[in-house]
């Protein structure tokens, strides 16, 4: 997935919206400010000399004094800029090969030294000495990196204090000069002298500002593009008729489907009508398009070619969020969340706890639910202080109770008995009947023998259903299921 | 001259997502970014006024006008102390807002998270950028298989 770690990634995103807000509000300040000081040392500048010598009332005549206060804010604004523009690069180089170092560090201070399964090998292996060195070296790299950037800092400062400094001189001269030559007052002094120090201040403030506004708002672009995804999940207007009956009907109508940016074809024209109120299993080898067919059937994507049907009409008119309430689904990487078990079985909904109780039965997790001290309200895992953590075979039983609950017209297992072990994956088996009541039910499953009780098998091939029927049939037949069938069948004889 | 106008459009075309950044903010709270500009103009206001009014007494006081002096003297400081007053609970406000505004982001962002179809979810690029927003923990943080 070429994904970054957390580290790189928290390390590129260093601001957030009311930072940057606060920035543009420093900035706006200084820039009125510096509105301000412009207007009154313009008008210093327009102030006539009416007294002093020669040389006095030369450089206060209006023109010259204008024309000094321009000289000596371009060529401040060049140095500026030009050793500046120095400055931020060399700044920029330092920080691009930062990253790097600390990961490493991050990597072995949280994987190597404080994980207790590494342990065992750090010890048996007497990996001390390595490990020691490998950090020497970071450590070095990090202070290496930090002393440059005091440097950084330091030269940055001794520039603006500099220039700063150079400018103040020019100020207090040359309101001095407007005060000798009688064209302002002495009071003014102070006025103006001031004016021109916040001038000069506010400018560098503005320059102090833009690089970090820069800094995030080239951030916050990537949240400006995620926040214009469209949702490419187009969603109709038509509502799922509500069936008590659960006599709904989906078929697939030639389907093929490659995921986005690939072009291998996962499914390949699948055709298919799902049995009414059917106990229905799908079998196939991995990579055959076994979970690629669920998900479409759940319309967490849309196919390539064809189309699917719900009572005839075509999925994609449906309300979406209509059309996924009618599948209750397993799936192999089921999530529970750190909440109340009550909350994870009823998800969405207020806990009805007889009927959560209930569907806890029917999975055959009740009995280890009511044993917790708060039942329904022990909160999952331990990320809260009373939490619990379920073994994995209980864990797969809360979610199989989480897609009971539902109560939806059609139940999706997939793999649902993976982390069972035989005896638990056996009682499910006993219990599917009473699970699945009048709902079609999919099951999907590596192990052939769980599929025996389904009545309604389909076998898939390299993306395509290349049979179908019931288990005595398609051993019959002799052909993938049969293989499929007698390979697992082997281990057990 | 137009190679100047361009390198100059492109030195700031940055501000171009931080102006975007702001209308979310102003959709979000209309009340930050006014609170803001009120709190750099009372700001600016305090010193100018005090540089005004500091110039006034001088002057005064050469002109030997003690009288006038002293009435300029109590209105430097009474302005001195009504827009400190003002700047202060404007910059509270601010604070207060900032908070708010950075708390509503997040839980835009996160509404954005939940209502993003899967498929976007699965592209790993999209997932990257979920990551950089810190507003989709590390899987492991939240839940468990």
């Amino acid at each position: 997935m070429g994904k970054l770690t957390n580290y790189e990634l928290r390390a590129r995103f260093q601001g957030d919206l009311s930072t940057l807000v606060t920035y543009y509000q420093e900035e706006f300040t200084a820039v009125l400010n510096v509105a301000t000081s412009v207007v009154l040392v313009i008008i210093l500048c327009c102030s006539a000399p009416n007294k002093g010598s020669q040389t006095l009332r030369f450089f206060s005549q209006v023109p010259v004094s204008l024309l000094l206060f321009v000289m000596v804010i371009l060529g401040i604004g060049v140095i500026l800029s030009s050793v500046m523009g120095k400055l931020n690069l060399e700044f920029q180089n330092m920080q691009e090969g930062h990253p790097r170092v600390e990961q490493k560090l991050m990597y072995v201070m949280e994987k190597v030294l404080a994980k207790y399964e590494t342990a065992k090998v750090i010890r048996l292996f007497d990996m001390e000495p390595m490990i020691i060195r490998n950090l020497d070296s970071l450590d070095k790299e990090n202070r290496n990196f930090f002393e440059n950037m005091v440097n950084w800092y330091l030269r940055q400062k001794v520039l603006q204090g500099g220039t700063g400094s150079l400018f103040r001189i020019f100020s207090y001269l040359l309101v001095s000069i407007k005060v000798l030559a009688g064209a302002i007052s002495v009071g003014a002094f102070a006025r103006y002298a001031g004016a021109l120090v916040q001038f000069g201040e506010n400018v560098s403030q503005v320059l102090e500002l833009e690089p970090k506004i820069r800094q995030i708002s080239l951030d916050m672009k990537e949240i400006l593009e995620f926040l214009q995804l469209p949702n490419l999940r187009e969603t109709g207007s038509i509502p799922i008729e509500k069936r008590i009956d659960h006599e709904y009907e989906l078929e697939f109508h030639d389907v093929s489907f490659s995921y986005p940016g690939t072009e291998e074809m996962i499914l390949k024209h699948v055709s298919c009508k799902l049995k009414l109120k059917g106990k229905m299993a799908v079998v196939g080898e991995n990579g055959a398009g076994k979970t690629t067919f669920i998900k479409l059937l759940c319309r967490l994507y849309d196919p390539t070619e064809g189309y699917i049907t719900l009572n005839g009409v075509d999925i994609r008119k449906y309300d979406y969020d209509e059309y996924l309430s009618i599948f209750g689904v397993v799936f192999q990487d089921y999530s529970l969340f750190s909440f109340p078990i009550g909350e994870n079985v009823a998800v969405g909904e207020a806990v009805a706890k007889e009927k959560a109780w209930n569907c806890l039965e029917k999975a055959g997790v009740k009995e280890v639910i009511q044993k917790m001290p708060k039942g329904l309200e022990t909160p999952l895992y331990h990320y809260e202080e009373d939490g619990v953590e379920l073994s994995g075979g209980e864990a797969q039983k809360v979610a199989i109770a989480r897609a009971l609950y539902k109560d939806a017209p059609f139940v999706i297992l997939d793999e649902p008995t993976a982390a069972l072990d035989p005896i638990s994956e056996y009682e499910i088996y006993k219990r599917f009947d009473e699970m699945v009541e009048d709902k079609t039910s999919i099951y999907i499953s590596h192990r052939m023998s769980s599929c025996r009780f389904c009545d309604d098998i389909m076998v898939f091939w390299q993306g395509q259903i290349v049979e179908r029927g019931s288990h005595e049939q398609l051993l019959k037949a002799n052909g993938n299921y049969a293989k499929l069938w007698n390979a697992q069948a082997q281990y057990y004889a | 001259m137009r190679k100047i106008k361009e390198k100059w459009k492109t030195s700031f075309s940055y501000h171009e997502y931080g102006i975007a950044c702001l209308k979310i903010a102003w959709r979000l709270d209309r009340s930050v970014l006014p609170v803001g500009m009120l709190l750099s103009i009372a700001g600016v206001l305090q010193i100018y006024l005090g540089l005004f009014l500091s110039s006034e007494i001088i002057d005064t006081l050469l002109r030997e006008q003690y009288q006038k002096g002293m009435v300029l003297a109590g209105i430097l400081v009474g302005t001195n102390f009504l827009l400190g007053i003002g700047r202060a609970r404007l910059a509270m406000a601010q604070k207060e807002r900032n908070v708010k505004l950075s708390l509503s982001f997040k839980q835009m962002l996160r509404e954005k998270v939940l209502k993003l179809d899967y498929e976007s979810m699965e592209d790993a690029k999209k997932w990257e950028n979920l990551q950089i927003m810190n507003c989709v923990p590390d899987s492991r943080e939240i839940c468990q298989r």
